[in-house]
């Protein structure tokens, strides 16, 4: 029967696709100013006609979305337009082969340094639960996660970057160019990232750990004569990490089209800037597409962690006993 | 054996550290040096067309691939670049562009009178592969209006095969200017015009550096050396000297500061905004700053087809409301100027009397008599909602300017930021009460057209309907009578459409490695200035060990 | 006979946000080696308490225990939290009371039975897996190489009580806690698994703490017995001797609520008319008085202390029954 839990959120994902890209059609329109205005200020009545027919504003919504959505899925993410005004420009495709990965790679990054950070913490604070150092540093932490991350970017970039001149402040290297600038390039967007994220996955971990430790079985397993750190990693941590894996999908998905002000800061230039830009500049087709990617993502993401789910509790697995 | 999984975590972390550590320990390696430069740029590609209006960053780019028939001189005088000779006849209606023999375009086309017959018809919109633009606006009005390649050709001829000549039906005492206007319509060779991408992504110029590669996603640019340069440095020797260029978009001041401190560019571009971090850079003896003539005014730009600003007196209120010193201190730090008058002071529009008179003044009274005013015609309370765009220098100036207005009774509040774009764009579709971008007061007729035609420009982002104005800007721009200029002015003024700030010069930040900025001769004498209106000249730019 | 655990004038307070409430009150138990001791009582009467307390398992901020538990010679009580942990598991083990909520969830069972062999007694990955199946077969478990593989959520209840049963003894414990070990049970599994226990007992030489509602599983399976209410000991002596001479009220009121076979599992007993004394605000006399029909005034306004009839047979009452009563099959 599993194969019909299977089909069953693959509709359910069919369904918020369809529901976020087709909404996504109605707000684009909905954004103040005429797109032909910003899109070609300059243009010739007919070349303003052409664009008006190519836009869809001419045909009604519906029409609209439809033809998008077969482009998108022939894998026609469609143009971004020039301001030539001619209704030429660069396929958002060539545009996101650029932007994508790059976002990519800085939010696996930023999500393993986090989950690599803020586990241990959170074990060692649910561990110390109530106790003063834990109320000390869940205070800080608490502070930390309201920091802005430029705020982090800026201050890094002037101490670890000028101050002590160990990494680089802007640009991004691919990986294949050259590994280990690659990585040196992300250091700091990626801790100005995960400072914030470790703070918040560390505490959500804390509280769950703190209700797992008063289980049952956490006693048993103390009875057994097993070490704490034993107990904590083997039996408490898997049994608490649910709403660390549900928030951590969310924040995969919100750092692909989100780090847009990290991006901005260390001139990295992913898929947030295309997304502010194509919003900016009214990229009709390049907006619904990237959202559509976004929405993409988020399914995806929580896909990932379901199957995490299940492989972290095993009563997920077999249909609850 | 509890020792077996505490060991194993701590192999984990060892291992993840030690490999932070390698990466780190690795040395940057040092800003690209020598033959290869790395300029950094506060604004995204926004295109090279001649309808794209590009700052200074992009500019300097643009120009750095293809040139203009003329230019702008360290004077501020127009002068001839790829034309040899500009002639006029003494009615202005017929110039005659004699062009430098010997030319080549990176493609391997020669600059000829025909290519430039192309490039104007290209920019007028006759040519049905490429739109009108800016500049065009200023040449459709030159040439009467033309409508098809028929009539342009009875109005513009190849007279040899470096001789061009226009025959204007009115007079045009500024057409040379056109052929700068800022470093906006420059030349390229015809396959790039066939192309429609005027170097979006491919484009063949005249310039000292070819297209290497154009990011697609508009943030590097990749110029290389163009051996077959026709300009020569002073010494007689072949530019350019550096070998390759990446312009870099760095959109936050601070790390293009950062990364320029640090070596990993040569030069860096910034605008009066970043006062703080100029301040900063000038007490840094790794450093040298440039700045260029304070000719950029920043006025608001009243959206007069809307309430509030479509009374004279809400316009009024606010122009006196603001405290223009204080102003250009809060958003500058001391590197800029309180702007009055509209224009740079060298500009026949600008009525300042060398400087003297203050055309538009700080006077707190009668803003708030004003501000009594609106609401007697209106029976409402002068309310202004004021754009902002993502940086907080924005924040803080759009701020300092609310306080002011406040502080004359008027209410006032803050839109939401955007970025700076979609404060220019909501504002060319009147979406805003005002908008608050520079304009480059240049000699440009081009300007003066912004105000006697009804262009889509007009239609777009400077719309006020005042026929009278129209008409005196139309007989400025054929008399060139500075008397003429400053009665439209002075009409500008007393209906406060516009209301001037401050005025900025652009800044560039060079490391002190950086040789020949501003130093490649002109063919006719003399030299472009360090910073100008169309960017900085990097011919001559070569950064020493 | 050598004494396994003695425990001496043990108290157990959780502070909580109604007050101090005092879950155990000056225990005195005896565990002699070798022997069973039932500890009885209704339901909150704080048996699991006291046991997990002399175990030193109780931990949080918001417990305090007083007293001195001595285990196989040793003072647990003066010990660090280290030392006690190291006789855990080969020293004293405990079954937990509901074997539902005490096996972890996300572990397989294999897992949770070879880790104490693996951590407590050396043994490497393989020999620990094959001596968990030894164990599974020893509590009578089917197919033991399969349940290895499975999660506690695919067993059953008397199968989950097993496989605590295997972990709690996987490490010889010499003293073996059985909190209510067939409560959540069948009545006919309820049956193997003490029969299970007693075997298990006698083979590995263990001393056993049997904790249960039911009188009747005392009878049958102990040589001493402890009966408590509401934190105290109310009345002590050999199993023999307590059912020939029953003193309190309450254990005559406990030995009537035992449940009878035609009762379905997990139905809740009919214990005893009225409620548990109120243990954060406690009554100054018998803390039985409202339920007693044997109640006298003297019972409502003082604390009746532990007497010993003479042969070691301790009671806490002012009013102990005088007659015998009938010792059930
Ligand atoms: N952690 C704790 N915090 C506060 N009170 C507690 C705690 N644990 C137990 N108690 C209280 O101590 C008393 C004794 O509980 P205990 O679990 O020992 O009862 P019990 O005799 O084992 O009952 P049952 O037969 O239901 O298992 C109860 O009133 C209970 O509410
Ligand atoms: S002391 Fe009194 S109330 Fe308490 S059990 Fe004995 S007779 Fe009953
Ligand atoms: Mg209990």
């Amino acid at each position: 029967m599993k194969y019909r839990v299977a089909l069953k959120n693959l509709a359910k994902a069919v369904l918020v696709l369809f529901l976020v890209t087709f909404s996504i059609s109605i707000l684009v329109r909905w954004l103040p100013g005429d797109p032909i205005e910003i899109l070609m200020p300059f243009a010739t009545e007919e070349g303003r006609a052409a664009l008006r027919a190519e836009l869809g504003l001419d045909i009604n919504v519906v029409q609209y979305y439809f033809s998008w959505l077969f482009d998108l899925l022939r894998g026609d993410f469609g143009v971004w337009y020039a301001s030539t005004g001619d209704g030429g420009g660069v396929p958002v495709r060539s545009m996101l082969a650029v932007a994508l990965p790059r976002s990519l790679l800085i939010m696996l990054y930023t999500m393993v340094v986090s989950i690599v950070f803020a586990v241990p913490l959170g074990i060692f604070l649910a561990y110390r639960a109530e106790t003063r150092t834990d109320k000390t540093i869940s205070n800080v932490l608490f502070a930390v996660s309201s920091i802005p991350s430029f705020a982090i970017g800026l201050a890094l970039a002037f101490v670890v970057g000028v101050q002590l001149d160990l990494l680089p402040v802007i640009g991004y290297v691919p990986f294949a160019e050259n590994p280990s600038e690659h990585f040196r390039s992300l250091v700091m967007p990626v801790v100005s990232l995960s400072i914030g994220l470790i703070a918040t996955f560390s505490r959500l971990l804390r509280v769950d750990m703190i209700a797992t430790l008063r289980e049952d079985f956490v006693t048993m397993a103390s009875s057994k004569g097993l070490s704490n750190m034993w107990i904590l990693w083997r039996h408490v941590l898997r049994p608490s990490s649910s709403t660390l894996m549900t928030s951590a999908a969310l924040q995969m998905g919100a750092l692909i089209g989100g780090a847009v002000v990290i991006e901005s800061v260390f001139a990295l230039n992913g898929f947030g800037m295309l997304l502010t830009t194509a919003i900016a500049t009214r990229q009709y087709l390049a907006i619904q597409s990237l959202v559509a990617l976004i929405a993409i993502a988020y399914i995806v993401f929580n896909l990932i962690v379901d199957v995490l789910y299940a492989v972290v509790d095993p009563r997920v697995r077999g249909g609850r006993g | 054996m509890n020792k077996l999984s505490r060991g194993n975590h701590r192999k984990v972390a060892f291992v993840m550290a030690m490999a932070l550590v390698a990466s780190l320990s690795q040395v940057a390696p040092a800003a690209a040096k020598g033959d290869d430069i790395v300029i950094l740029i506060g604004e995204k590609d926004s295109g090279w067309c001649a309808q794209d209006s590009p700052g200074l960053d992009q500019i300097s780019a643009k120009n750095a691939v293809a040139e203009t028939l003329t230019i702008m001189n360290e004077k501020g005088k127009i002068v001839p670049y790829l034309a040899k000779t500009v002639e006029n006849s003494a009615d202005f209606k017929t110039w005659k562009f004699t062009l430098r023999e010997g030319i080549y375009f990176h493609d391997g086309e020669e600059l000829t009178a025909a290519t430039v017959l192309a490039n104007v018809a290209a920019n007028l919109g006759l040519n049905p592969l490429i739109p009108a633009s800016l500049p065009a606006i200023a040449w459709q009005d030159g040439f009467g209006g033309v409508t098809s390649l028929a009539q342009f050709a009875a109005k513009a001829q190849a007279l040899g095969k470096y001789v061009v000549q226009f025959n204007l039906p009115a007079p045009r005492p500024l057409f040379n200017e056109s052929w700068y206007a800022n470093g906006r319509p420059v030349i390229w060779s015809t396959k790039t015009l066939q192309t429609k991408a005027c170097g979006t992504t491919v484009g063949a110029g005249t310039g000292p550096f070819k297209i290497r590669s154009k990011g697609v996603d508009q943030f590097q640019t990749v110029l290389e050396a163009n051996p077959n340069y026709w300009r020569k440095d002073a010494a007689g020797k072949r530019l350019p000297k550096a070998a390759t260029v990446t312009y870099k978009v760095v959109l936050d001041a601070a790390q293009r500061t950062n990364a320029l401190v640090k070596g990993q560019a040569d030069i860096a571009t910034f605008g009066a905004s970043s006062g703080p971090q100029l301040n900063e850079m000038k007490k840094n003896a790794k450093l040298v700053l440039f700045e260029g003539r304070r000719d950029t005014t920043w006025s608001f730009h009243m959206n007069t087809t809307a309430a509030p600003f479509n009374s004279k007196s809400a316009r009024l209120a606010f122009s006196y409301a603001i405290d223009r010193e204080a102003l250009a201190k809060v958003v500058a730090k001391g590197n800029a100027d309180a702007a009055y008058c509209f224009g740079a002071t060298y500009h026949p529009y600008n009525l300042s009397n060398g400087g003297k008179k203050k055309c538009a003044t700080f006077d707190l009274a009668k803003a708030k008599q004003y501000v009594a005013a609106y609401k007697t015609e209106t029976g409402k309370d002068l309310t202004v909602l004021l754009p902002t765009t993502e940086s907080t220098e924005s924040a803080k100036a759009n701020q300092a300017v609310c306080n002011m207005l406040k502080k004359a009774g008027a209410a006032c509040s803050l839109m939401p930021p955007v970025t700076a774009t979609a404060v220019i764009l909501r504002g060319f579709a009147l979406q805003q009460q005002v908008s608050w971008f520079n304009v480059v007061a240049g000699y440009s007729p081009a300007f003066a057209d912004l105000f006697s035609r009804k262009t889509n420009l007009e239609l777009s982002g400077f719309r006020f309907t005042n026929p009278g104005l129209a008409a005196c800007f139309q007989t400025a721009l054929e008399t060139n009578a500075a008397a003429k200029y400053q009665e439209c002015a002075a009409v500008l003024h007393g209906e406060a459409y516009w209301v001037p700030t401050y005025n900025e010069g652009g800044f560039i930040v060079a490391r002190n490695t950086v040789t020949g900025l501003g130093e490649t001769p002109l063919p006719v004498g003399g030299k472009r200035p360090v910073v100008g209106l169309s960017g900085f000249d990097i011919a001559s730019v070569k950064v020493s060990d | 006979m050598n004494s396994m655990m003695s425990i001496g004038n043990l108290h157990v307070r959780f502070a909580t946000p109604f007050g101090s409430l005092e879950a155990v009150r000056s225990v005195d138990l005896e565990i002699p080696a070798g022997a069973s001791v039932g500890i009885v009582g209704e339901s909150g009467s704080g048996k699991t308490v006291a046991c997990r307390a002399a175990m030193g398992l109780l931990s949080g901020s918001n417990v305090q225990r007083d007293g001195t538990v001595v285990f196989d010679g040793k003072e647990l009580t003066a010990m660090t939290r280290e030392e006690v942990r190291n006789e855990f598991g080969t020293g004293m083990a405990m079954i937990f009371q509901d074997p539902m909520t005490a096996l972890n969830p996300v572990r397989r069972i294999g897992t949770q039975l070879s880790e104490s062999l693996r951590l407590r007694l050396g043994m490497d990955k393989k020999a620990a897996l094959a001596r968990s199946a030894e164990l599974l077969s020893l509590v009578r478990i089917p197919d033991p190489e399969a349940m290895l593989k499975k999660f506690p959520y695919q067993l059953s209840g008397g199968m989950r009580q097993r496989v605590m049963i295997a972990i709690a003894i996987s490490c010889n414990p010499k003293l073996l806690f059985a909190d209510e070990p067939t409560t959540a049970l069948d009545v006919t599994v309820q049956a193997q698994i003490l029969q299970l226990l007693s075997e298990l007992r006698r083979d590995l030489k263990m001393s056993m703490v049997l904790i249960t509602h039911d009188l009747g599983v005392v009878a049958n399976h102990t040589d001493f017995v402890a009966v408590m209410y509401a934190g105290e000991v109310v009345e002590q002596a050999t199993t023999a001797e307590l059912f020939a001479n029953m003193k309190m009220p309450y254990t005559q009121a406990l030995l009537n609520s035992i449940p009878n076979i035609e009762m379905k599992s997990g139905e809740r007993l009919q214990v005893i008319e009225g409620r548990l004394p109120n243990p954060v605000d406690r009554p100054k006399g018998c803390g039985f008085v409202t339920r007693c029909s044997y109640a006298q005034q003297k019972c409502h306004d003082e604390h009746p202390p532990l007497l010993d009839a003479g042969n070691g047979h301790l009671y806490r009452c002012w009013y102990p029954l005088g007659h015998t009563i009938a010792r059930k099959p």
